[in-house]
């Protein structure tokens, strides 16, 4: 071979690998696609189902304050309050890890002093719950909800509800201005129905 | 002379060009195993220095450090403990990232450079005391920074009253960074790296 050979198959070599490493670079990866959740859409008063119950998105407020029992809590953004129905499917499960997104991707976490507001649910009982997610001032419009079947990973490879809550443009301005201390009400058992889980 | 010998007794296979390769593949290996470039770029990432009431960024925070306090007692934050004084830093703190930054991670952003910290009652080194964070707007503990929420903090270090109280107070704020772990696969607030410093007058807390 001569050495104008060599360097013409040294030069198809690396294009091929770089062309091949854009390629995968573009591509989602095993794990990717493995991690990617099972989303389940869902507007305000529609059922969702997860694979570990059922959810209904009943509403939200807003505040500067929110009040549960003894504490108050404010904020320099704003409380969005997201009440909601749970009902556990074949064994007790948690509504935990919830998150609100923003419309630019941004997530908000419940935090303490009120983070297990919703507690533990058992089979088809349906319990009541609000939960306080303290936002920056612009997050409020297009704000979804998002709820994992369950905790341990975050959602990963699993069900998670991706609740629109409804939150105009003309909605957000509303809620961005009240003022009036929102009280997180503890949990109320509301009903009881029979919920299969999703296989 | 070694070498080309040793060479040599490949000439059958090896020409000039594939040793070159070689080579190469063999000083990128070394460099890899030596720990890459961490080491230039630890380097650039020097700490800061900045004055007090002016925003230092520290990923994910940008972080504002105001006042400085000391107090053998601070009311309804820090009574009064037998051996101990308390130091109150007031902060301003925006979480600028797509994600919270939880109650762990906001602890060990901040640091001060202070002999005799104590925590849960045992003496603990600057770069280990993690201070007590509370939101000045409600007195609550601090749960979360949420994503661009500014909060006013008050950031409460025990020191042992033995110590003498120092004129000044350096406070270093560390960044973090968001990434998979290694162990588990969880996606958390990892490697802290101290990025800026403020030096300010450490005062009497003011009797309210």
């Amino acid at each position: 071979m001569t050495t104008r050979q060599n360097a013409v198959t040294g030069l198809v070599v690396i294009a091929a690998l770089a062309a091949g490493s854009a390629l995968i670079s573009r591509v989602p990866g095993p794990q990717e696609v493995a991690l990617a959740p099972f989303l389940h859409a869902g507007t305000v008063g529609a059922p969702i189902h997860l694979r570990t119950g059922e959810i209904v998105v009943d509403g939200v407020q807003a505040s500067t304050q929110v009040r549960q029992g003894a504490i108050t809590a404010s904020t320099s953004g704003h409380w969005l309050v997201v009440t909601l129905r749970y009902t556990a499917a074949d064994t007790p499960a948690s509504l935990a890890g919830m998150t609100v997104q923003s419309r630019d991707g941004r997530t908000y976490s419940l935090a303490r002093p009120f983070q297990s507001a919703c507690g533990v649910g058992q089979p088809g009982v349906t319990i009541a719950c609000s939960m306080p997610f303290e936002l920056a001032p612009d997050a409020l419009e297009g704000a979804h909800l998002r709820v994992p079947a369950a905790l341990l990973g975050g959602g990963e490879g699993d069900d998670i509800a991706d609740v629109d809550l409804g939150i105009d443009a003309a909605t957000a301005a509303r809620l961005a201005v009240a003022t009036e201390p929102v009280r997180i009400e503890a949990v109320t058992v509301v009903g009881a129905q029979r919920v299969g889980g999703t296989p | 002379m070694q070498v080309r010998r040793f060479f040599g007794l490949f000439g059958g296979v090896l020409d000039r060009s594939t040793v070159g390769v070689l080579v190469l593949a063999v000083l990128f290996a070394g460099t890899g195993a030596a720990g890459g470039w961490s080491g230039a770029e630890a380097q650039e990432n020097a700490l800061v220095s900045a004055e007090p009431g002016a925003a230092v960024t520290a990923d994910p925070l940008t972080v504002t450090i105001k006042k400085a306090y000391v107090a053998d007692a601070i009311p309804s934050l820090a009574p009064a403990r037998p051996g101990s004084r308390f130091v109150l830093v007031t902060v301003t703190v925006e979480d600028t990232s797509p994600r919270p930054v939880d109650a762990r991670t906001s602890a060990a952003s901040f640091q001060v450079a202070l002999p005799g910290l104590r925590q849960f009652g045992r003496p603990v080194s600057p770069e280990a005391a993690r201070p007590d964070v509370v939101r000045a707007l409600d007195a609550t503990p601090l749960g979360a920074l949420q994503p661009g929420v500014v909060q006013n903090l008050a950031l409460v270090w025990e020191q042992d009253a033995a110590q003498e109280v120092p004129q000044q107070v350096s406070i270093v704020v560390v960044g973090h960074t968001w990434r998979v772990s290694a162990l588990d696969g969880s996606r958390q607030w990892f490697d802290p790296t101290p990025a800026a410093t403020v030096e300010l007058p450490l005062a009497p807390l003011p009797a309210v």
